[in-house]
């Protein structure tokens, strides 16, 4: 422990922290993140079929099927035979929008393919024209509905446009809000726990968020603030279990004249355990939560342990190197404060000696 | 506490919880369609979450449904719009096939049709297909920009066999596209998203309301693009506008400063603020008016809101209500306030294909977050009964004291709905009540190993942990409450609900737990063998 305790060690993590939020920033603002969970461009392929694809069979016997499942089956043929592979296969109902209603027919379908940005025009026309293809071809099919059904099929290309605005409210929101918290811890356990606790959690939020930055995960587009506020959040904790701790033992008679540095290191040696045990169920938490979940909750919530296991690092690495000169300089205030009333009252006590 | 207070008291609890936990989770239909919905199924879910489409109604007398309004399913609406000049493949190919057939219809030998009107059809068939140029799969409709019939115009020309969009065309498009973005931001729902799709067309999808005809209010607001306009008259074709004056370059944002949302003691308002001369303009207007004129605020060229000016209007900001709800309100405002500030958008979009999609995260989704978060309530569950034996039951029934308030706060509170970050904010309040929980049994705990009384070291293991699961659960709560006043979407949901979890898990922790230990207590024959706590065994020097 006492290794992790060395000013080296806490010069070069600050190092290492700084460098990474510092790139990361630089990074934010050249790139953004790499939000490709929003698919920010992609190229899809929408087969709309009405009421009698949705309630018709196709084939006889035990080979009867739903026509819906045997058009997509053969719309999933076609798209392979093209060298084409979906990314994403998504069903809407189709619906109207009028003055004052909106509806769907619940009749009515679209199945879309979604497909990478890069993919290749020529490719989707081929698609397109096969498909296409395929659904006259079924007409010379006794009892296809599909020929009929078919009411269009198309591929378009599709760029989304951010909406920025929650990420720079949900940063000031971020600290604001762990000012007050932390205005809050200072007022119960003193400036050097506020100050320190202060710096620990914006730490924690900058550098998950610079983390994501930098690492090109692919995360949804709100997804990096949200990071932020947890490891912000979490770390607002960690620190409190450790002012609690740092509390108890300055009232402690025991640890009476006991210096800032020292005072920093008994804390920390009986709050680590707790520190590291609640990051760990935050971690567990998630990773079981992302685990047993559907895959796109698994993607949205799998990268947010970051953001609960930051906070042991800051919290036992760097927060109490933060808290110690500024301990230092209240103790030596207080001090000398006390130094000057000592002088004034024996100056007093001269004075009526003499 | 008496065994029999105790019994009664616990009894009392139990029966209410187990209604509660009854109501929160479990569904079940009673014939046809109607049937009991469960809190969860009820309370509402955002675009990437929601469950399959259940009808829930009554039977009128005719034996017809009228299905109530709970039937929420998460998921959202997907509107495509195409401006004036642009058409789907699929609505070129609606009108071209109607052409074509007229065409056919005329030429039958039995037709009455004289050859004019075959010309004619002929030749709208013709006209049609040379009027329009295919680029991927919008249609470009060729011709001048500049012409005087704005609706009927060109927006593209051909370079080599294909359109090639008009310059004018295109900045009015990105400006109305910037227009849109900015309406959708503001309206601030969550996964709500701007696609550009084929380079010349719009995109939105917006979560499901769970209200069709506030959703349709929306949908057809934010579709409104052009600029602004304020009109006067008895009806739409006689009303008149502002005179510019043309020497000082005015403009209608000399008469008009803002247009916003305002809620007006709960009423959804549209707040337009005028300038000095807009609002002298308009209290001369009205200076006569008595009911049978209206002043119209129009965007592009249809009026947005015809307000009946049953009175003289004087007043720097106009409050505007009426069948607005709060998002019906906001998306007009904001439509309004985009075309009296953004650039000069001389068309107007049309609505084409609707889609209406479940859960963006697939159906499975939401049950498989109830399974996640279940199986973590169970493994605390079971956590506090294999460490301190009967003691659990306490934990047990504060933990469900937090669980249930939770789940009727989320549903119950307007703003709220179940999302990932709902989710994960019950799981951390969860988190933070078990470990507060533990926190102050281990010290009990300790307190017992020393030698003192059960009742003793409850007394002192609280009190000595108190100040400190006060102070984190005041620290936690702060940080939420204030992230989420400045916040806005998944992370302003995430915070509120956090700070709701804090509060209910301090609550939980230093009052009811302890109230449940006190009454468990009473039972226990063997105090310590019931908490799994071990006196310090002293060694006999």
């Amino acid at each position: 422990m006492n290794k992790l305790r060395s000013n080296k060690l806490f010069a070069l993590l600050v190092a290492i922290s700084s460098v990474i939020i510092v790139a990361g920033i630089i990074l934010y603002v050249l790139l953004g993140f790499n939000t490709a969970k929003d698919r920010p461009t992609s190229k899809f392929i929408d087969v709309s079929y009405g009421t009698t694809v949705v309630n018709g069979t196709v084939g006889e016997g035990e080979a009867t099927k739903d026509a819906s499942v045997y058009l997509e089956e053969n719309v999933e043929k076609l798209l392979k035979e093209n060298g084409l592979t979906y990314a994403e296969k998504t069903h809407f109902e189709n619906g109207a929008l009028t003055s004052n209603d909106l509806s769907s027919s619940g009749q009515s379908k679209t199945v879309r393919y979604t497909f990478g940005a890069k993919t290749a025009n020529d490719k989707l026309d081929k698609a397109i024209a096969d498909i296409e293809a395929f659904v006259e071809a079924q007409a010379e099919v006794q009892g296809s509905p599909i020929s009929e059904g078919v009411e269009s099929v198309a591929w378009h290309a599709s760029e989304n446009l951010a909406l920025k605005k929650a990420a720079w409210r949900g940063a000031i929101a971020i600290a604001v809000g762990t000012i007050v918290a932390l205005i809050y811890l200072t007022i119960r356990f003193g400036v050097s726990c506020g100050v320190a606790g202060l710096v620990v959690a914006l730490h924690d939020a900058l550098f998950t968020a610079a983390f994501f930055a930098l690492t090109r995960i692919p995360v949804f587009g709100f997804a990096p603030v949200l990071y932020a506020a947890i490891a912000a959040f979490a770390s607002v904790a960690v620190w409190t279990v450790l002012s609690i701790r740092i509390r108890t033992n300055t009232k402690d008679p025991e640890n009476a004249g006991l210096a800032a540095d020292a005072l920093a290191d008994k804390s920390v040696d009986g709050a680590w355990k707790s520190v590291a045990l609640i990051a760990a169920a935050l971690a567990v938490i998630v990773v079981v939560f992302g685990l047993v979940a559907a895959a796109g909750t698994r993607a949205l919530v799998l990268p947010a342990i970051v953001g609960c296991l930051i906070p042991v690092y800051s919290s036992l690495l760097i927060g109490p190197k933060v808290f110690v000169p500024i301990r230092k300089a209240f103790d030596k205030k207080r001090a000398s404060k006390k130094g000057g009333y000592v002088r004034k009252k024996k100056k007093a006590e001269l004075e009526a000696e003499e | 506490m008496s065994k029999v207070k105790s019994a009664l008291f616990l009894t009392l609890v139990s029966i209410v919880l187990a209604g509660l936990c009854f109501m929160c989770a479990v569904s079940f239909n009673y014939g046809g369609y109607e049937g009991f919905r469960s809190i969860l199924r009820k309370t509402q879910k955002d675009a990437l979450l929601g469950n399959s489409f259940s009808l829930v109604g009554k039977a009128d007398e005719a034996g017809d449904y009228t299905y109530g309004s709970e039937t929420y399913v998460g998921g959202g609406y997907t509107v495509v719009y195409y401006p004036d000049g642009v058409l789907s493949k699929d609505a070129y190919e609606d009108e071209l096939e109607m052409r074509e057939s007229l065409l056919e219809e005329l030429k039958k030998p039995d037709s009455k049709a004289t050859p004019e009107e075959i010309e004619d059809a002929d030749e709208a068939v013709k006209e049609y297909t040379n009027g329009y140029k295919q680029s991927g799969s919008l249609y470009f409709k060729i011709g001048g920009y500049d012409e005087e019939d704005e609706k009927d115009r060109g927006i593209a020309s051909v370079v080599d066999g294909k359109p090639v969009v008009d310059k004018q065309f295109a900045e009015e498009f990105d400006r109305a596209v910037a227009a849109i973005r900015n309406s959708v931001r503001e309206l601030g729902y969550e996964n709500s998203r701007v696609d550009v799709r084929d380079g010349y067309s719009v995109e939105i999808f917006l979560p499901n309301f769970g209200n069709t005809a506030s959703q349709a209010g929306v949908f057809n607001a934010l579709g409104r693009v052009g600029g602004f306009d304020l009109k006067y008259g008895a009806n739409e074709e006689d009303a008149e506008g502002i005179t510019f004056d043309e020497d000082k370059n005015e403009t209608i944002r000399d008469y008009v400063k803002s247009v916003y949302y305002v809620s007006n003691g709960g009423t959804p308002s549209i707040a337009v603020r005028f300038t000095k001369a807009g609002r002298d303009v308009v209290k001369n207007w009205t200076a006569e008016a008595s009911g049978s004129s209206y002043v119209y605020f129009y965007v592009g060229d249809e009026p947005m809101i015809a307000l009946t000016a049953s009175q003289q209007i004087d007043q720097g900001t106009l409050y505007i209500s009426g069948s607005y709800t709060a998002a019906t309100a906001k998306a007009t405002a904001y439509a309004l306030n985009n075309a009296l500030n953004g650039g000069e958008v001389s068309f107007s979009f049309s609505v084409g294909e609707v889609f209406e999609r479940g859960a963006l995260f697939g159906d499975l989704a939401l049950t498989l977050c109830f399974v996640a978060c279940g199986v973590l309530a169970l493994a605390f569950i079971v956590f506090f009964f294999v460490r301190y034996h009967g003691l659990g039951a306490a934990h047990l029934y504060s933990f469900l004291i937090y669980l249930l308030p939770m789940i009727l706060l989320v549903w119950g509170i307007p703003f709220l709905h179940i999302g990932i970050e709902t989710f994960l904010a019950v799981l951390f309040g969860m988190l933070l009540h078990s470990v507060s929980t533990m926190i102050v049994y281990e010290n009990v705990k300790k307190e017992y190993a020393q030698g003192k009384t059960m009742s003793t070291s409850v007394k002192n293991g609280y009190k000595k942990t108190f100040w400190g699961i006060f102070d984190a659960h005041i620290i936690l709560a702060l940080i939420s409450f204030v992230t989420y006043f400045i916040a806005i979407g998944e992370l302003a949901t995430f915070a509120f609900t956090l700070g709701l979890a804090t509060v209910i898990s301090g609550l939980c922790t230093l009052a009811v737990g302890r109230f449940h230990w006190a009454c468990l207590m009473s039972f226990a024959k063997n105090k310590g063998k019931f908490c799994n706590f071990k006196r310090e065994e002293l060694e006999d020097e």
